[in-house]
């Protein structure tokens, strides 16, 4: 068996992966956490083959690690498997008001003319009336998004039917090798 | 064997007369189909997580995968079952139900793969578990 025959085997389960990844996505998106993004690349030799799996996106980062006071705050360094990658990144960033963390990364209310960031990527200017308060807990309130982890709960159960895989194409390849032998084909 | 659809119209009929399924999904003589359709679903839309009308129900369908034979009157693909609910002792009691279901029914329903799952709503738990049933090509 080559190379490219289980680079084949690879791509063939890569694109499903994300095809369940983007069906699972668009089942709790609720219209709202919509801007993502994947991208892959592979990078192959005759003896090895890498696969780099991206996936982007404030829609894509709210649904796998949640939002508001239920955002995963624990990182992968940390916790391992479901931990935030991107949280250090996040809360440096400009998008991120400070001032939530000292109330449990709750949504708060900014400043006035301070940039509100949406979920669907989409930027306005606060009027500045909710300054300081817990929208969370608000009349009217900004719901923190629980972390749903599709991207790594979809990976974890994608790697055994890879692996799987792998194991019976290059089973049958040496099968078939072994037989040709017998009949005089090497 | 049936094709990927015939046996998911199959899986829905078996289910909603298995006598374990009926009594934890509280299907009674009087459920009307809407009624079954909310607790049995064949498909999963993006309002449907947040339905607290409905404490426990579950979907199943074929999700992408590769197909794992090379026989090309038979294909395997993947059938997926998730179960949801308010409380976990009654997602442990369905998933068992379910399972004894379909080992009575079918042979080629082995599970390959399983575990909870995120559903991103508080007091909402999910269980999810994947097999691969043999159908028509």
């Amino acid at each position: 068996m080559n190379m490219v025959e289980i680079e084949s085997i690879v791509k063939q389960y890569v694109e499903v992966l994300n095809q369940r990844i983007s069906q699972k996505w668009a089942e709790v998106d609720q219209g709202i956490f919509t801007e993502r993004n994947i991208s892959v690349n592979y990078l192959s030799d005759s003896e090895s083959i890498e696969v780099k799996l991206e996936y982007g996106g404030m829609g894509a980062f709210i649904i796998e690690y949640g939002s508001g006071s239920a955002m995963v705050t624990h990182t992968a360094d940390t916790l391992g498997s479901y931990g935030n990658p991107a949280y250090s990144h996040y809360i440096g960033s400009e998008t991120f008001n400070t001032d939530r963390l000292s109330k449990g990364n709750a949504f708060l209310g900014r400043e006035q003319g301070g940039t509100v960031y949406t979920p669907t990527g989409a930027r306005y200017q606060s009027t500045g009336r909710m300054k300081g308060i817990n929208l969370e807990k608000h009349s009217n309130p900004y719901k923190p998004q629980l972390p749903m982890h599709i991207i790594e709960t979809e990976i974890i159960h994608w790697k055994d039917e890879l692996g799987q895989a792998l194991d019976k194409a290059i089973k049958e390849s040496i099968e078939i090798s072994i037989l040709g032998a017998f009949m005089g084909d090497i | 064997m049936k094709h990927s659809v015939e046996l998911k119209s199959e899986l829905f009929l078996l289910f909603k007369q298995d006598k374990a399924i009926r009594e934890l999904l509280g299907i009674t003589a009087l459920s009307t189909v809407e009624e079954i359709n909310k607790k049995i679903k064949r498909v999963l839309g993006s309002d449907d997580l947040v339905d607290e009308t409905t404490p426990l129900f579950f979907v199943y369908a074929f999700i992408p995968s590769v197909s794992n034979t090379k026989n090309y009157k038979v294909n395997q693909f993947t059938l997926e079952f998730r179960i949801y609910g308010r409380l976990q002792s009654k997602i442990d009691k369905l998933y068992l139900a379910i399972k004894d279901c379909l080992y009575q029914n079918y042979e080629d329903m082995t599970i390959f793969s399983e575990g909870s799952i995120s559903t991103g709503n508080q007091n909402l738990y999910a269980y999810m578990f994947r097999t691969r049933p043999l159908v028509r090509s």
